[in-house]
């Protein structure tokens, strides 16, 4: 299966912000290390199933997965919208990171090309969801619940579902990098800079995606609130 | 022509998806401007509520529970990764791993079975093309003092002595009956 964004072991293909480049310090609002510290830690990794000592690997590399998962469940949830797909999409992609790793630049941000494979997985489950989808139409299985509390007005909750399915639908219209980038600049909470890292394109190409795509979003929205 | 002293759009959203953007001016500008200030309300009307419910409903689900399920299910899958399962098709295009030896035990079963199956039909065979001679053999076995043997060459003695007398008194007939070929 093709995917949008060249996948693991193909490396980045635009100029990159350097290393030094990274945000120091830990980042209070996630509780995510240091683009340097986790950068070291995979690279320890990468050395250490290069020297085939396998369990201090894992060791190792499940420092990363404690580092990088709150934020990779956060950035999949926004964009599948499913707690459980979200949850199988990041297990996925720190499988596939481990099983890759021989192929990580240790020059390069971890997080960043960590957070490209984790979008990519997303797009397959994303594709893969809509394949079932238009074979069970009228199912919905796109939502999880979500967390509006039961005991408000009723018609506060409808509305809040319908709008949140409004734009969850929206957001599925939206054309793949264009939906990459808003997610995660606007969920990920990741600057344009780090965004054009993660998907390997210029910075203003991001800032260009950005703006489509709070276009479309807003558009598709009003369409919905005029149909009401 | 007269500068327009406001932000685009492409501006206000720089603004929104990253306030650390160098472009001082513009952040000025926004922070003075109400009308600025109200655009950029109006083109990003709802995110961020949208972004609150969002946070709110994924730190919901992902707890520090889910978390830890995660993080072991992931180095779990490390240990003993999941294999795909294939399926060849066309059979001329079988990957190599469909083509793998069977293990030995298998082997020795497959060969203990494919010998049982012959010897099995070898003794059938054996079966069906014993039969008639055994039969006759007993028959033959029977002996004088049979008296199934004894009927039997008795009718035959009866029946060569009746055939026997016709032959002879036929025999002049015969000679004057014109044969073909001859």
């Amino acid at each position: 299966m093709t995917t949008p964004y060249p996948l693991v072991g193909t490396g980045f293909q635009e100029p990159r912000p350097p290393l030094a480049a990274a945000p120091a310090g830990v980042r209070p609002e996630t509780g995510v290390a240091t683009d340097q510290h986790d950068s070291w830690l995979a690279a320890e990794v990468q050395r250490l199933v290069r020297a085939s000592e396998l369990a201090k690997a894992r060791e190792r590399f499940g420092e990363l997965v404690t580092l990088h998962q709150r934020r990779a469940s956060r950035i999949a949830h926004a964009y599948l919208r499913n707690g459980a797909d979200a949850d199988d999409a990041v297990q996925d992609a720190f499988v596939r990171v481990f099983t890759h790793i021989n192929s990580y630049d240790a020059e390069r941000p971890f997080a960043s090309w960590f957070t490209r494979i984790l979008i990519n997985v997303c797009v397959d489950r994303q594709r893969a969801r809509q394949r079932r989808q238009h074979s069970l139409v009228g199912l919905d299985l796109s939502r999880d619940g979500g967390s509006t509390s039961r005991s408000e007005w009723p018609d506060a909750h409808v509305w809040r579902r319908q709008w949140t399915d409004a734009l969850t639908s929206a957001l599925s219209d939206l054309p793949e990098r264009q939906r990459a980038a808003f997610v995660l600049c606007h969920y990920g909470d990741r600057t344009p800079a780090e965004v054009s890292a993660i998907l390997g394109v210029r910075e203003s190409t991001v800032r260009v995606h950005l703006f489509r795509a709070v276009h479309r979003l807003r558009a598709a929205l009003q369409e919905w609130r005029d149909a009401r | 022509m007269p500068v327009d002293p406001h932000l685009s759009d492409e501006q206000l959203l720089d603004r929104y998806f990253d306030a650390s953007d160098s472009d001082e001016r513009a952040a000025v500008h926004l922070f003075r401007c109400s009308a600025c200030a109200d655009r950029l309300q109006a083109i990003t009307g709802g995110l961020e509520e949208d972004y609150a419910r969002e946070r709110t409903a994924a730190d919901g689900y992902f707890t520090a529970a889910r978390l830890e399920a995660q993080r072991v299910r992931v180095l779990d899958r490390l240990v003993q990764p999941r294999e795909a399962r294939v399926i060849a098709f066309p059979a001329a295009h079988a990957p190599a791993a469909a083509h793998v030896p069977l293990r030995r035990p298998s082997r020795l079963a497959a060969s203990a079975a494919a010998l049982l199956l012959f010897a099995g039909g070898f003794t059938g065979w054996r079966l069906v093309h014993d039969h008639q001679p055994r039969v006759e053999q007993t028959d033959a076995r029977l002996g004088p003092g049979s008296h199934r043997a004894a009927d039997e060459r008795l009718l035959s003695e009866v029946e060569g002595s009746l055939v026997n007398s016709q032959i002879a008194a036929l025999q002049p007939l015969d000679a004057i009956t014109p044969m073909e070929g001859r």
